[in-house]
């Protein structure tokens, strides 16, 4: 099976226009649709696919009404995608007049309706799914009433395979023996270490000494200091790694058992007012440093360096000059040791250190001998900007009681001997998201049993049958059984479905008590609880595993832009900054119920500082780092505006060093609009970048279009890339290429472009334009038909065709605003179907 | 399935030559004896299930039911290996530095295990964490894969490239110095280098370079095979006759079109 130009449906704009009255000429083909379409295919098709040329890998002349097959279904719908973008026959052929065009696409529409009821049989059900890697974690935090990032659960699993750059596709999600046998080691973690610890009396330890640091940075601070301080000079994550985490050498063993621990930090921030050139730094110094602390573990990896676990657990803003306490109260894992990190520091301390000896040397009294100015001459005299941590207190752990897993896993009186299978059957309950059998109920008595006949002591009897429940495939998938013959989901897995797709969590206590009661299923009662749960806070699980998803932002940070010509990227942690802006428009567009159009143009955006500079919008001057992200105008700004103006977006669909609108145009056609273009064919000549400047990329783009067989697609996908080559590999605004050497001539962007249908634009906003006027539907059907993707976790078939119609039509009656469209998939029988 | 990789060579000394302390050892034990049970139990459940559930469900529920066989045979292995006393050191254990200075180190280790039978697979990847820096180049690695036929920067690669070759020469060396019975350890390794792209600055997955030794193969020769056309031979092909050499019943790999010799 071939994959097609467009999986996209329908037509929406011709759909509207089926009401024109049809030309004379066809007017007695139209009677007759099989004829029409023969006729129209061999008027306009055949000449180049057919058995013998079959371009584009098409041959339409066993191609007739009535249809037979799946495949001549799908057949039809790319020809009405063609004929509606008015992208086939080639603007270089005959033209079909709109009348024989418009008879064309509901001939080969009504076929497909009528051939519906003999397909529709197959598919269109979710395949039972797993939870993903993100939705189990969710899960089990839930579970036990705690935040389980810190223990890094599934950090050993598989990365999941995604579907469209889903990972909630229950096909996709695939089992295997290395993922069941981490399902019981990350089982087995959790449960030891939150409810298998020892009971351990608070304790506290005081440092105030033996601040050993990096190896490179130990001869200058024992010289300099005899490591009395702790101090950070750079920000985590650089390439070369001169202490970018401080750790506590006298604590590197960490805490003795899992807990909360107060920590008491004495801290200042110096030299903010360096008069040493910014450059050197390349940070914002009129923001004040901020002070981080993150979990380390000796065992896990180099104490410092980054680790696979490492949330923050904790920040501060450190005065100036002043010696100032703070403190905290932070989670930390058994073996677990507290590192503190300077999240905005400078970006290099190493290259800093080099600098300050070859341009400041002269300002040093003391003898810096040969060698020259040294890490340990500036901690002296120098004014080097950075965290200085005098003393650390750590008391823990601080006595809970009961704990919060003791409370969530066995309820307020804590594990009970006597009650031991009933509050496992409860838990069991919670974790299986629905009631209970008797035979769910007997493997738990059993296990619990035997551990108990082979002398493991209650607690612990009862420690194993969780681990068992946390390894059943009534917990690990969304079962929802229902009888062959039925269609709708039955209350309970309705709620569970409902959760993940919106929490990306199990159901709460009210719609588990709406499925027990069996009201769920309910309109009214469903549209309630629909609303409630777009309304909470927890909305952010969909916001954020959604557009994750639809624009394939997990992909961002995974192609990394050089680090000399791009330093704010990693100096200012800019991803992550890229994609709270896509999550809080698409937040706000929900909250307000935005028109959808929104996506495509919009008049304001979401920015912090750190996105506020890099938009070069007059924003960055008065935002601080504290202020977050802030709602901006962009009235009268034709470079921003809408996804496609987003750096998220433009930093995704780029290679990270360089840009090209293949690239880009195959994002918006995929992303965007729901036509995935056709894989490139077998053998297809090269497009070699070159940065001598004797060609740019569309010069070389358009040679690449000069062979018939590139043309084929790149007519399609090139014009969707042109003008946001006014974009650079991470989104900021140019006019001119890069020079290569200073010799050459930077070369001129040219963001002018032509559809294959023939609208024209000469910048990006003429661009935007072009498709609001013309695919702004193609553009919400692929939204609807995404979104009910993710929530009823399968792709959308040729049976779905109707009731995403359907779907449409109501969504723009109402006005197309988000939140209208959010309800209306999830009160339709798409998502409530198994 | 990609299984998550040892990122350094302290974990990897730990894994090959660390024997686990008596007290681990029984937890150890204790740990797999619950995990058993726990199959036995799920796997009776998942079975039960399979009886109820739709038919889409049931090729789902299988992949789960053969996942869990899967992990009785590991857990098998597994308690074997924390029985099974560890080949000695022949040095202590390493710091981790970089993924450059590491190199040689891993290809080391790889070589041990291999010789006292602790594996008989081993796949090192040589990712973004390849520095240049620690090579003297101030530039990244994916930059300069996409060098836009920059002499310097073709000039910077074939210095990273050189280093990479050559420490695969010497590990490759290595191999044919330990002895494996009457053999040396290179003729029954076969041993693969290359990179899944032909030319990083066009981003093409064609004419990828890719050198096979060891193995038993009649080696010295650079062989070129028909790139187009209905005799073309991917790639695949010779995975294939690794495989099979190795023992796998497999004739088809991937998009391979039969055998490569």
């Amino acid at each position: 099976m071939k994959t097609a130009f467009g999986t996209s449906r329908s037509s929406r704009g011709a759909r509207g226009l089926l009401c024109f009255a049809l030309a004379t000429s066809f007017a007695h083909a139209a009677d007759d649709p099989p004829k029409l379409v023969q006729q129209f295919l061999g008027k306009y098709c055949l000449e180049c696919h057919d058995a013998d040329a079959q371009k584009g890998d098409r041959a339409f002349d066993a191609f007739a009404l009535p249809f037979k097959s799946v495949a001549d279904l799908i057949e039809a719908r790319d020809i009405i995608d063609q004929l509606t973008l008015k992208e086939m026959p080639p603007k270089k052929a005959d033209q079909p007049k709109d009348d024989e065009r418009i008879a064309m696409i509901r001939a080969l529409r009504d076929g497909t309706v009528a051939a519906h009821a003999k397909f529709q049989t197959t598919g269109s059900r979710t395949v039972m799914r797993r939870l993903s890697s993100r939705e189990y974690e969710n899960t089990l935090a839930v579970l036990f009433g705690r935040r389980v990032d810190t223990l890094g659960l599934t950090a050993d699993f598989p990365k999941e395979k995604t579907t469209e750059h889903m990972d909630t596709i229950g096909k996709s999600l695939v089992t295997s023996g290395f993922l069941v046998d981490q399902y019981f080691q990350s089982a087995n973690r959790l449960v030891e270490t939150r409810l298998g610890k020892p009971a351990t009396p608070p304790k506290d330890w005081k440092f105030n000494s033996h601040f050993v640091q990096y190896e490179e940075l130990q001869g200058s601070h024992k010289s300099a200091f005899n490591y009395r301080y702790l101090d950070l000079c750079e920000q985590p994550n650089t390439d070369t790694r001169q202490g970018g985490y401080g750790h506590i050498e006298d604590f590197l063993k960490g805490v003795p058992v899992s807990g909360l621990y107060d920590l008491e930090v004495e801290a200042t921030a110096l030299h903010r007012d360096t008069h040493y050139d910014p450059a050197i730094f390349g940070i914002d110094f009129s923001e004040p440093f901020i002070l981080g602390v993150v979990p380390g573990d000796v065992t896990k990896g180099h104490i410092h360096y980054p680790q696979a676990i490492e949330p923050l657990l904790a920040t501060a803003v450190v005065p100036d000059n002043t010696p100032t306490w703070f403190k905290f109260r932070v989670w930390l894992e058994a073996g677990q040791t507290p590192r503190f990190i300077f999240p905005n520091g400078p970006f290099e301390s190493r290259a800093s250190v080099v600098t300050i000896n070859k341009k400041y040397q002269d300002e040093f009294k003391s003898d810096v001998g040969s060698s020259g100015v040294g890490r340990a001459h500036i901690l002296k005299e120098g004014k080097l900007p950075h965290i200085r941590i005098s003393e650390i207190k750590i008391h823990g752990p601080v006595p809970e009681k009961p704990s919060a897993e003791e409370l969530a896993v066995f309820g307020k009186d804590g594990f009970q001997e006597a009650k031991a299978l009933g509050q496992l059957n409860a838990f069991a309950e919670k974790a299986y998201r629905r009631p209970l059998t008797e035979e769910d109920k007997k493997p738990i008595r059993v296990l619990y049993e035997k551990r108990i006949a082979e002398k493991a002591a209650p607690r612990q009897a009862a420690l194993d049958s969780l681990k068992l429940i946390l390894c059943s495939p009534s917990f690990l998938y969304l079962s929802e059984i229902t009888d062959e013959s039925a269609k709708a989901l039955k209350p309970h897995d309705l709620a569970t479905r409902l959760s993940f797709a919106l929490w990306a969590t199990p159901p709460d206590e009210a719609l588990l008590a709406a499925a027990k009661s069996g009201n769920l299923t309910q309109d009214a009662e469903l549209k309630k609880h629909i609303e409630r749960m777009l309304s909470d806070e927890r909305i952010n699980g969909f916001v954020n595993g959604f557009i994750d998803s639809w624009l394939n932002l997990r992909d961002l940070g995974s192609q990394p832009p050089p680090r000399e010509t791009n330093r704010a990227y990693y100096a200012e942690d800019l991803p992550s900054s890229m994609k709270a802006e896509a999550r809080l428009f698409f937040r706000d567009l929900l909250k307000n119920n935005g028109s959808v159009a929104q996506f495509i143009d919009c008049e304001h955006t979401f920015v912090d500082k750190k996105l506020a500079k890099l938009y070069e919008l007059p924003e960055a001057k008065t935002l601080r780092f504290a202020d977050g992200f802030q709602k901006v105008s962009l009235k009268g700004n034709n470079h921003r505006g809408g996804l496609l103006g987003m750096a998220a977006v433009l930093t995704v669909s780029a290679n990270g060093v360089e840009t090209s609108p293949v690239t880009r145009g195959v994002w918006v056609t995929e992303n965007f609009l729901g036509f995935p273009p056709p894989p490139p064919p077998d053998v297809v000549p090269a497009i070699d970048p070159d940065v001598s400047g004797a060609t740019t990329i569309r010069d070389r783009l358009a040679k690449h279009r000069a062979d018939a067989a590139c043309a084929e697609c790149h007519r399609k996908i090139d014009p969707l890339g042109f003008s946001l080559e006014a974009y650079d590999a991470v989104g900021r605004w140019r006019k001119k290429y890069p020079a290569a050497n200073k010799k050459t001539k930077p070369a001129e962007i040219d963001t002018t472009g032509e559809f294959p249908s023939g609208e024209t634009y000469t910048d990006f906003a003429g661009f935007k334009r072009v498709i609001r006027d013309t695919r702004a539907d193609h553009f919400t059907r692929h939204l609807i038909r995404q979104l009910l993707t993710y929530t009823t976790g399968r792709t959308m078939e040729l049976a779905d065709d109707l009731p995403l119609d359907q779907l449409q039509e109501k969504v723009k009656k109402q006005g197309l605003g988000l939140k209208t469209l959010m309800v209306e998939c999830l009160m339709s029988d798409v998502f409530r179907s198994r | 399935m990609r299984v998550p990789p040892v990122t350094n060579p302290a974990e990897l000394f730990e894994k090959l030559f660390v024997t686990d302390s008596k007290d681990r050892q029984a937890r150890r034990a204790q740990e797999n004896q619950v995990q058993a049970s726990i199959l036995d139990s799920v796997l009776e459940e998942a079975n039960r299930l399979s009886k109820k559930v739709n038919q889409e469900d049931k090729a789902k529920l299988d992949e789960y039911l053969t996942s869990v066989r899967d992990v009785e045979k590991r857990l098998e292995l597994r308690q074997r290996w924390t029985n099974q006393p560890k080949p000695k050191a022949p040095f202590d254990k390493p710091a981790n530095r970089n993924a450059v200075e590491d190199l040689p180190l891993l290809y080391e280790m790889i070589a041990l295990a291999l010789q006292s039978d602790s594996t008989r697979i081993a796949t090192l990847e040589i990712g973004g964490d390849f520095m240049p820096q620690h090579l003297g180049i101030k530039k990244d690695w994916h930059g300069l894969s996409h060098h836009g036929n920059d002499a310097e920067a073709i000039a910077n690669l074939i210095t990273l490239e050189r280093y990479q070759i050559e420490h695969y020469g010497k590990f490759v060396a290595r191999l044919a110095k330990m002895n494996d019975g009457e053999r040396t350890l290179l003729d029954s390794t076969t041993v693969l280098f290359g990179s899944g792209m032909g030319d990083g600055n066009s981003h093409k997955n064609s004419d990828l370079p890719i050198l096979l030794a060891g193995g038993g193969y009649k080696h010295g020769e650079y062989r070129e095979v028909p790139r187009e056309g209905i005799n073309k031979v991917p790639l695949c092909n010779l995975f294939v006759d690794i495989a099979q050499k190795m023992g796998v019943e497999i004739d088809s790999f991937g998009s391979s079109t039969g055998r490569f010799a």
